[in-house]
């Protein structure tokens, strides 16, 4: 014969059920477990909670985009860093235009060398 | 699932930064200090003083100037050849790669045309007509072979450039399809959310790598182009610097020596497109396709916040 009390206890317990949210949750991550290969592991972060991975990824965000501004030696670009697309076309620009600044001071520097050889041969 | 959407969301933002990133690699400046310098003492050496000066005066400052002249050349042979520069194209079978060998093989050559012409002036018994004749058949030697090939190399540097990035891009642009198509799979994001700005990337790569098939039928039909002049041009290349000083002491004139080179120049008018005026539309392109990608970034985080 069970305690009357302890029976009471066990129909509350009977009654409680798993939040739906938290059913799904654990289903798709017992789901997506056994499919991932170690390498995949290694590079995915696994271990970081939601809020640590978006911190890191706005840390890692910030720092590219923080670089790229000093590469750009535009210091002010930095207050505008959240503006992703004039960004992007900063860095692309400034990558490509050190190549052609290197064509322009050769057409340059050859003027000036014949410039220099005509003088001599007067 | 909100670790597994973490984790793609921080390796899609680090593929994203690191698209980014690429473009800070460190550069060398567009003409290092020492070239720049060099280049400067040439000119204000060869410039004479406005006062009377004696003839020995003028003989020590015009050698002076000239040897000027080829140090700067080989300086500036030496710095297009570097590891930043020709060298680290020389592996490979594109276009670029075969003619960078092509052109480090000819600088090896012109360094020791130029350091023939030093020896020559360097020459205690030299004259001020020796040197006044030397600095002529320098000048056209240096428009006629020298500067035509300095260019192509610029050119291949410009193509070698254009490809780089567009590899690039390329395997950002594989990574971030893959990553979405994760994202997609966990049902966290919609294929409608972002398929159109995908497309518009995929478009602008497209374009992207039609100008860099466009540049390097350019690079290709530039070198076809070069090859008779040089062989045309009085076999400049193949003569010893002797001969050439010799050939241009002998000429009448300066301008029945450059009558002979004048074909050399309506070939050079003749010039097709710029590559750099390609590479400029090229990189335009590559512009919006990272605007895409960071469109795309945008809408991954708007995805958190649901």
């Amino acid at each position: 014969m069970i305690n009357p009390q302890l029976e009471k206890i066990f129909n509350i317990l009977k009654q409680i059920k798993p939040d739906q949210a938290f059913i799904a949750k654990s289903k798709a991550q017992i789901s997506i477990t056994p499919q991932e290969s170690e390498k995949m592991r290694i590079f995915s972060f696994e271990g970081l909670g939601l809020n640590t991975a978006i911190a890191l990824s706005a840390f890692s965000l910030l720092f590219i985009l923080g670089t790229a501004s000093y590469v750009g030696n535009k210091p002010s670009t930095l207050t505008r860093d959240l503006n992703t697309d004039i960004l992007a076309s900063e860095v692309t620009q400034i990558d490509f235009q050190i190549e052609i600044k290197e064509a322009a001071y050769f057409a340059e520097s050859a003027e000036q060398i014949a410039y220099a050889l005509d003088q001599i041969s007067r | 699932m909100t670790k597994k959407l973490g984790s793609i969301i921080l390796s899609l933002t680090i593929i994203l930064s690191s698209s980014v990133a690429y473009g800070s690699e460190p550069k060398i400046l567009a003409q290092s200090e020492e070239l720049n310098k060099l280049r400067t003492e040439v000119v204000e050496t060869a410039t004479m003083p406005e006062k009377e000066v004696s003839k020995e005066e003028e003989l020590a400052q015009k050698k002076e100037a000239l040897i000027k002249v080829f140090d700067f050349s080989i300086q500036e042979l030496k710095e297009l050849s570097s590891k930043e520069k020709l060298i680290s194209l020389i592996k490979g079978e594109k276009i670029y790669n075969l003619e960078a060998r092509s052109v480090l093989d000819k600088f090896t050559e012109f360094e020791k045309t130029i350091s023939e012409y030093k020896e020559m002036i360097q020459d205690k018994e030299v004259t001020l007509e020796l040197v006044q004749q030397t600095a002529i058949s320098f000048k056209e030697w240096r428009e006629s072979i020298y500067d035509p090939e300095v260019a192509i190399a610029f050119d291949i540097l410009l193509v070698a450039k254009g490809d780089g990035v567009l590899e690039k891009t390329n395997e950002r642009f594989t990574k971030i399809e893959k990553d979405l198509q994760k994202l997609s799979d966990l049902k966290r994001i919609s294929k409608e959310d972002y398929q159109q700005n995908l497309q518009l990337a995929k478009n602008s790569l497209q374009i992207s790598m039609e100008f860099q098939n466009k540049i390097e039928g350019l690079l290709e039909a530039k070198i076809l182009a070069s090859q008779p002049v040089i062989e045309d041009s009085l076999a400049l290349s193949a003569t010893t610097t002797e001969e050439v000083t010799m050939m241009t002491m002998t000429a009448t004139s300066t301008e029945e020596f450059a009558s002979t080179t004048a074909t050399l120049e309506v070939i050079e008018e003749e010039k097709p497109e710029e590559i750099k005026n390609i590479l400029i539309e090229q990189f335009n392109s590559i512009k919006d396709t990272y605007q895409e990608f960071f469109k795309i970034s945008k809408i991954v985080k708007e995805v958190v916040r649901r």
